[in-house]
């Protein structure tokens, strides 16, 4: 993990015999050209110090493109390439490999985005365009005339992961990681297994049972050796970067447990949302949440009878503590996803256990998605209404019913009768609650997991790298990054397992070298840095009997956080040197006429 | 204000044909219909469906213009069978409305719900075609 070689030099100018620049200018079949005159950018940097190859092509990410271009680096000794296209986003990756192919350092390639940052938003104005594209492109060769050939850290990872909660989602990714042949450590808060699932009977959409399906998976987890299951315990520190954390934790009041782990897989779960007394009739008898009247379905048989009184009408509030916008006072703004489907699946169970009970669901919209549907659709055929009422007039629960009515009375305007407010007697109002973060703020601290603004676990991207954060080895699955149904915590506890796995399996892991570095000759230990990098990836090492600060590779983003608040200039960001970004800015501001 | 009656939404749906638990209220039958009638038929569904029996008394003039022509039952997409649930609304009113149930027996049943005294009762009841009926 020694970066100390790199540290000295980060100028890339010192080349022997000049620069050798590839620099190709797209298209893109027209979305470039149709605003941009590729033609006369061409013509304004094919001779830019370095550039020893400049082209125009209609598609450069073409195979044919990317062949020439693979061409031109070995028939010309290319020692870097500039592709003046679309957004890295799209294609850094593409020609990265090109340039790799070719046997060019990738880290010598630099992408240029003329078309979202220059055709795309300058469609009014043509030879602005040109003249910003131009002048985008010189930046771009400028960059690369000093850029280094980087290589990825390498570093050993750990054949173990963590896995933190002990839900469906929890266990399926151990056994999934045991299976492959990693070791795991699951650790579980609570003394029992299984989360909310374990408590829960008949589950939509499979119809399995949740304490089966929970029994069923822990006698699997328990048959594997590789698997160490952690019951009342807690993680209380992480140390160590990606591929190689150390992870200590507390079991009971007096047990410690220390592990080397490669990755930690989040498992935690959710809360199920908690109306305050008052809202929708909550602290009256009769109103329940969902899985209070979960628990009072399973826990009977025959004709529906609560506190002793029989029950012929229920009402279900849906979207309770959920997209709880400012019309509706504040709170959570995402949608639960799951309490639709389980509130129709109640319902047909209800309908199994008596047919005359008459079911009103009063909702704001429906998301029944995927086979779900067929569950809507079976209670509305069993005579299930469905009552819509909009989120900014929501239903109001009373108890004024007279005597042998039922006790609740529900008003509400109902929107699919064209604003007919209506009285329903009810003798159960279900508050179809959604599912809420569950405080975790010492794991949060521990792991520095990214949370949202909904209080969520955040994923890189939903559907780009679902289950990765951005902190490097620690994976998210299940409802802890939002609301899931069973079925779908486990697929995304796969997914963990699954993305854990890759990387660990492989024994080594190949880390960006985009990241900052000290130059220990110039840094006087002023203390700066440490605080200002959020991945607290700076430490303190002794140089020449002195103290200087140390970036541990594998721990930096690349964020650059640490660069201008030293004030001796000793830090550096490999591939975005202060050399490079001042060349840059000297290539856009070269006059273009 | 109405207060949902569920023994009225029972009693209509025990007693006859009536089905419009399939109907997602997208309001194709309304915009097809040629006599553009409000509150045909999706609304005065939604009264069946709450037990709103005041509505549904309100509504005898609409229940008995439709002209059963089934053009809103070909273009709805949840498959209602939108004729045969207004034939079973006719039958109610007479009964609830009219007390022609008493009058006039079953026979009355069937004479009232084809309004329009095109003369043919059973032409309007598929089920119960007569051999030469002209519907």
């Amino acid at each position: 993990m020694s970066d100390r070689g790199e540290k000295a030099r980060t100028s890339g100018r010192d080349r022997p015999h000049g620069n050798r620049i590839g620099v190709y200018i797209c298209h893109c079949g027209g979305n470039i050209s149709d605003y941009v005159d590729v033609e006369r950018v061409l013509e304004a940097v094919k001779d830019e110090p370095g550039v020893a190859v400049a082209k125009t092509a209609m598609f450069t990410c073409s195979d044919a493109t990317q062949q020439e271009m693979a061409e031109d680096i070995r028939e010309h000794g290319l020692d870097g390439l500039v592709v003046a296209s679309c957004s890295p986003k799209l294609h850094q990756f593409t020609f990265r490999e090109v340039a790799r192919r070719a046997g060019l350092n990738p880290y010598q390639y630099s992408q240029v985005n003329i078309r979202e940052q220059c055709s795309w938003a300058h469609t009014d104005d043509r030879a602005g365009a040109t003249d910003k594209a131009i002048r985008l492109v010189r930046g771009g060769i400028a960059r690369t005339r000093s850029s280094l050939p980087l290589t990825p850290l390498v570093v050993d990872t750990v054949p173990r992961v963590l896995v933190v909660g002990a839900g469906v989602a929890g266990l399926r990714a151990a056994l999934g990681l045991a299976q492959v042949g990693l070791e795991v450590v699951v650790v579980e808060r609570e003394a029992e297994v299984g989360g909310w699932v374990a408590g829960l009977g008949e589950l939509y959409p499979h119809g399995r049972h949740g304490g089966g399906l929970v029994a069923g998976l822990l006698d699997q987890v328990r048959a594997q050796p590789g698997i160490t299951l952690l019951t009342g315990a807690e993680l209380v520190e992480k140390s160590g970067a990606f591929g190689n954390f150390q992870v200590e934790i507390r079991q009971g009041a007096s047990r410690t447990v220390r592990a080397d782990v490669g990755a930690v897989i989040v498992a935690t779960g959710f809360e199920t949302y908690d109306p305050p007394a008052g809202e929708f009739g909550r602290g009256r008898p009769g109103v329940v949440t969902l899985p209070e009247f979960q628990r009072f379905l399973e826990a009977g048989t025959g004709a529906l009878v609560y506190e002793g009184r029989p029950v012929r009408s229920i009402v279900y509030v849906y979207c309770v503590g959920s997209r709880q916008g400012p019309k509706a006072g504040g709170g959570n703004l995402y949608c639960s996803r799951y309490c639709c489907g389980a509130a129709g699946h109640l319902s047909n169970r209800v309908a199994d256990r008596d047919p005359a009970v008459r079911q009103y669901h009063l909702y704001r919209d429906i998301r029944t998605y995927g086979n779900l549907e067929a569950i809507f659709t079976e209670s509305r055929n069993r005579g299930s209404v469905y009552i819509r009422f909009d989120e900014s007039e929501p239903p109001v629960v009373s108890g004024d019913a007279g005597a042998g009515e039922p006790r609740l009375k529900v008003r509400v305007r109902d929107l699919l009768t064209a604003g007919e407010e209506l009285d329903i007697r009810a003798d159960l109002v279900v508050l179809v609650t959604g599912m809420v973060p569950r405080p975790n703020e010492e794991l949060v601290r521990t792991l520095k997991l990214p949370v949202g603004k909904d209080g969520l676990f955040s994923e890189i991207h939903p559907k780009l790298r679902p289950v990765e954060t951005v902190v490097d080895g620690v994976l998210i699955c299940g409802a802890c990054q939002g609301p899931k149904n069973s079925s779908e915590s486990v697929a995304s506890a796969l997914a963990a397992a699954a993305q854990g796995a890759a990387v660990l399996k492989k024994g080594y892991a190949e880390l960006d070298p985009l990241v900052a570095v000290v130059d220990p000759e110039r840094c006087d230990d002023c203390g700066q840095c440490y605080p200002a990098c959020p991945f607290e990836a700076i430490e303190r090492v002794p140089h020449q009997g002195r103290e200087v600060a140390s970036v541990r590779r594998a721990v930096c983003k690349g964020c650059g956080a640490c660069v201008p608040v030293c004030p001796a200039a000793a830090i550096d960001l490999l591939g975005y040197t202060d050399e490079q970004i001042r060349a840059m800015i000297d290539g856009l501001l070269k006059e273009t006429a | 204000m109405a207060l949902v009656s569920p023994s009225l939404a029972a009693e209509v749906r025990a007693s006859s044909d009536f089905d419009a638990s399939a109907c997602l209220n997208c309001g194709t039958c309304t915009a097809t219909c040629p006599m553009g009638l409000d509150p045909l038929p999706r609304r005065l569904f939604r009264y069946v469906l709450l037990g709103l029996e005041d509505k549904i008394r309100e509504s005898v003039e609409t229940v008995f213009s439709c002209l059963l022509c089934r053009m809103c039952e070909a273009s709805c997409p949840a498959e209602v069978p939108i004729a045969e649930n207004v034939r079973s609304l006719r039958r109610y009113l007479n009964r609830a409305a009219f007390g022609l149930r008493e009058a006039f027996g079953e026979a009355g049943e069937g004479f009232m719900s084809t309004e329009g005294g095109r003369g043919d009762v059973a032409s309007d009841r598929p089920h119960r075609r007569a051999p030469g009926g002209q519907s």
